[in-house]
């Protein structure tokens, strides 16, 4: 029955987002979760244990951790010690505020393999300014060379870009190579949270390909020095690009909430993706993880099989591993229909890209 | 219940981003009508992302077996006869051997005495398709088939096992699969060898 069909999805997510707080010290303009400086009715201590051990049981890969700002819960060091005792791996992100000597430590004797510190701008005008409180760049580059010294495997940047910061995306690659961070993820602002209010801030089609190209340069220019990506949306990835070729046929395309992935919010809740609050999949208060992720109606909807609402699905070689696009794209201008046909204009009529293009180190 | 061999697969999982029906590049040479420039811009930023680096033309599907000097981890796009220095030879270590340190190895199958084990640092995960690998060091995914699956299951059962002693893991999976070949035996010691940490072979110096 096609009705019935599905897509590739795993037994278990790869990794989980965890907001394990909505609580943030900063009010960034940009914030996804929508963090607040007082939150009622979090997870407790015993709660998050009891995650924790779920998570285990259900064998995923890796754990990311982010908020809000995690390292504000007062019982953060004893959620490090519970990871590390449960053997999994962990991901942390932190605005670095409160990163000292001590923290540290901790995290450097933690499971955590991977220590992003989120980084807006390569100056602390632009940094503070999306951040909302003065002095936050400084704490952010403080901390990171504070973690720098330590024994922690890898340490990066998420850099979220905005109509604000777009221009210093080279000189952020070249303060990071200096501090000795490894890698730096670029990620378009998505109209999300308390992006919505600050329409401002998004991304133009044109902006789009600026980044496309300010990436692009920085990788040639540092690339050998330090790892930088931008998330889905800004240009293709490798496999993708073999992909469309045909030369491969991937295990996951597209949209990978629900598949690969999942998030869990500060109350418990199971939610697809980090960028997606609602609907929610299923309350931890109430049900079990494994449960949630194998029978929750909303994640089996995003595992259907696509055929019956896309023609151009019905006999596609992809459609088994092929979510298709991100449901909540519309701030990367790429993916949905009317604005992927707006970038084309713009490309199609914009000459200074195309001379641009052709003086780059790319032809 | 026995099912059909099939050879041993050990790969990474591969995930692309987007769905090949939206790929604006192609969109955009069709607006731009002109060479592939914009393609050049788009297809070269993809520096240091987890992929072999090496710029041959060829486009076969083969695994890499080229020498250049890349840290990658992943196959190589370009593969077959090319002879860039392509890093071929990638080992996903699902397996780990204890050994001799004073002994050189030259072929770790050959020798006794020797026992391999599940990696401690990867995660193993029984999937409808085979099994899903987790190196939990690096955060990379690996996929195996049924097969493969059986055989990390063998040595974990076996809570590790005698090199000398694969010859029993070969009549498992004899017992296990229909319709297995003659070499059977070849093939899942050259599997078993694959997944092997090359780091944890010492070499007497």
């Amino acid at each position: 029955m096609s009705e019935s069909r599905q897509i590739s999805f795993l037994s278990a997510p790869i990794y989980v987002w965890w907001d394990i707080t909505q609580q943030c010290n900063f009010s960034c303009k940009h914030c996804y979760s929508n963090a607040q400086k007082t939150v009622k009715d979090e997870l407790t201590t015993t709660e998050v244990f009891g995650i924790i051990e779920q998570l285990k049981e259900a064998q995923i890969g890796f754990v990311y951790i982010l908020g809000g700002e995690p390292l504000i819960r007062p019982d953060f060091s004893v959620i490090l010690d519970k990871f590390r005792d449960t053997g999994i791996p962990l991901m942390l992100n932190t605005n670095g505020w409160f990163m000292n000597e001590q923290m540290g430590r901790k995290i450097a004797e933690s499971s955590v393999k991977h220590l992003r510190f989120s980084l807006d701008g390569s100056t602390a005008q632009t940094h503070d300014d999306l951040r909302g409180v003065n002095g936050s760049y400084e704490r952010v580059i403080n901390g990171i060379k504070i973690c720098r010294s330590l024994n922690i495997p890898k340490i990066s940047c998420s850099y979220t870009v905005t109509s604000k910061s777009i221009k210093e995306i080279e000189s952020t690659c070249e303060l990071l190579v200096e501090l000795g961070v490894d890698a730096v993820q670029f990620g378009p602002l998505a109209e999300t949270g308390r992006a919505f209010a600050h329409p401002e801030l998004t991304l133009s089609a044109l902006d789009t390909q600026e980044l496309t190209r300010n990436i692009g340069q920085s990788i040639t220019k540092f690339g050998k020095k330090i790892q930088i990506y931008s998330v889905d949306g800004t240009y293709d990835r490798p496999y993708t690009r073999l992909a469309k070729k045909g030369l491969i046929k991937p295990d996951f395309m597209g949209c990978q909430a629900g598949r690969t992935c999942c998030c869990i919010d500060w109350k418990g809740n199971v939610l697809p993706c980090i960028m997606w609050r609602n609907p929610v999949a299923g309350s931890l208060r109430k049900t079990s993880f494994k449960e949630i992720w194998g029978k929750s109606p909303l994640f089996n909807n995003l595992r259907r099989h696509r055929g019956n609402e896309y023609a151009e699905c019905q006999n596609c070689k992809y459609s088994d591993v092929c979510a298709r696009e991100c449901p909540l794209s519309p701030s990367q201008n790429t993916h949905s229909t009317n604005d992927r046909i707006a970038r084309l204009e713009v490309l199609e009529k914009n000459t200074q890209i195309r001379q641009c293009v052709a003086n780059s180190e790319f032809c | 219940m026995v099912s059909k061999f099939e050879a041993p697969i050990l790969r990474l999982v591969t995930t692309a981003d987007g769905p090949v029906c939206f790929d604006v590049t192609k969109e955009a040479e069709q607006v731009l009508q002109k060479d592939d420039l914009l393609n050049s811009a788009l297809g070269n930023i993809v520096g240091n992302i987890p992929f072999c680096q090496c710029q041959c033309t060829c486009e076969c599907m083969a695994p890499c077996t080229c020498q250049c000097t890349c840290e990658c981890t992943a196959p190589c796009n370009c593969q077959c006869t090319c002879e860039c220095k392509g890093k071929g030879d990638v080992t996903c270590a699902a397996l780990t051997v204890e050994n001799d340190p004073l002994v050189e190895i030259i072929n770790p199958i050959e020798r006794t005495g020797e026992k391999i084990s599940l990696n401690a640092s990867f995660m193993f995960r029984q999937e409808k398709f085979g099994g899903f690998l987790f190196d939990k060091q690096n955060f990379v995914s690996y996929y195996c088939n049924s097969t493969a699956w059986e055989i990390f299951q063998f040595i974990q059962r076996k809570k590790g096992l005698q090199l000398k002693d694969l010859k029993i893991l070969s009549d498992h999976i004899k017992r296990t699969f229909d319709g297995t070949p003659q070499d059977l035996n070849v093939l899942i010691f050259a599997f078993v060898h694959g997944c092997m940490k090359k780091s944890s072979r010492k070499v007497r110096t």
